[in-house]
């Protein structure tokens, strides 16, 4: 009787951790910083969710992706959480959508999507 | 050598006088005459398509673009609302909403905004402004608002340093 119950325990285990993982998403940490991105380029599988963090280093920033519905202000300090889950393969650009400084027009990003 | 020196001194008069000018209106014949130069000669991206659609997310996208720093000489409404020096440079800040400046194609309103307009007081925003921005923002001049239905810059608020600073501390 004990190993049928240390056995389901095992089992019962199992399987939470893996509803755990499923649920989940993979965390990419992106800091902004005048004037780049880092990193500035990531890639994504189609169909699967991410979570982006993130954190502006210095001052407050912004990531604009609109093919991937992005639009969020990073504020110093405390970082900015975005889910995304892509729904189309293809190369889409983002850029820093709160001005910056002098260098704000170069401050790109890129994000790659990927069959699985 | 008094000969060549007499030359200098008279050539180095002549370009302070020129770089020393005040500011001065340019009359109608002036203004005209600019206008088609820069229209027809030497503003380029007349061949550009704005690739940019021409939706309420883009026009807001534009409006809030031109906010960073365009607002601080073309208002908020791009009608000079507000800018206290708008008339008295040489030549006066144009409304972006005039005929002249609406006379521009998409591409050449971008290519302004990217190389600025020599000799006027039009800045270049390459690299202060990314492509797609610059862009947007041609969007939102062509849906300027009515003018004055913005308000004015905060610039010209007259309290750039808070209202507690008129003992010279200001605020922080």
């Amino acid at each position: 009787m004990k190993s049928l119950l240390r056995c389901s325990l095992i089992i019962f285990s199992l399987c939470a951790a893996s509803i755990h993982a499923q649920d989940s998403p993979k965390v990419i940490e992106i800091h902004a910083k005048r004037f780049s991105f880092t990193p500035s380029e990531i890639t994504l599988v189609k169909g699967e969710t991410v979570t982006l963090d993130l954190i502006a280093d210095d001052t407050v920033h912004g990531l604009s992706i609109p093919e991937l519905n992005v639009n969020a202000t990073i504020n110093k300090g405390k970082a900015t959480r975005v889910e995304v889950t892509p729904t189309q393969t293809g190369t889409f650009n983002g850029q820093c959508n709160h001005f910056c400084g002098v260098g704000h027009g170069s401050m790109l990003f890129k994000v790659t999507v990927k069959d699985k | 050598m008094r000969s060549v020196l007499a030359g200098a001194l008279c050539g180095l008069v002549c370009c302070s006088s020129l770089t020393a000018c005040g500011v001065k209106q340019p009359g109608r014949v002036e203004t005209g005459t600019v206008y088609w130069v820069k229209r027809n000669v030497t503003i380029g991206g007349r061949s550009q398509t704005n690739p940019v659609a021409a939706t309420d997310a883009n026009i807001g996208a534009g409006k809030n673009a031109f906010g960073y720093y365009c607002v601080a000489c073309h208002g908020r409404d791009g009608q000079n609302t507000g800018v206290p020096f708008a008339g008295a440079m040489g030549p006066p800040i144009p409304s972006l909403a005039s005929a002249d400046v609406q006379a521009y194609r998409d591409g050449q309103l971008k290519w302004i905004i990217e190389h600025g307009v020599y000799p006027s007081g039009m800045p270049a925003s390459k690299g202060l402004l990314s492509d797609q921005e610059m862009w947007q923002i041609v969007r939102y001049l062509r849906a300027l608002p009515r003018a004055g239905s913005l308000g004015e810059p905060r610039a010209y608020s007259g309290d750039e340093f808070g209202s507690a600073s008129t003992d010279g501390q200001g605020q922080n």
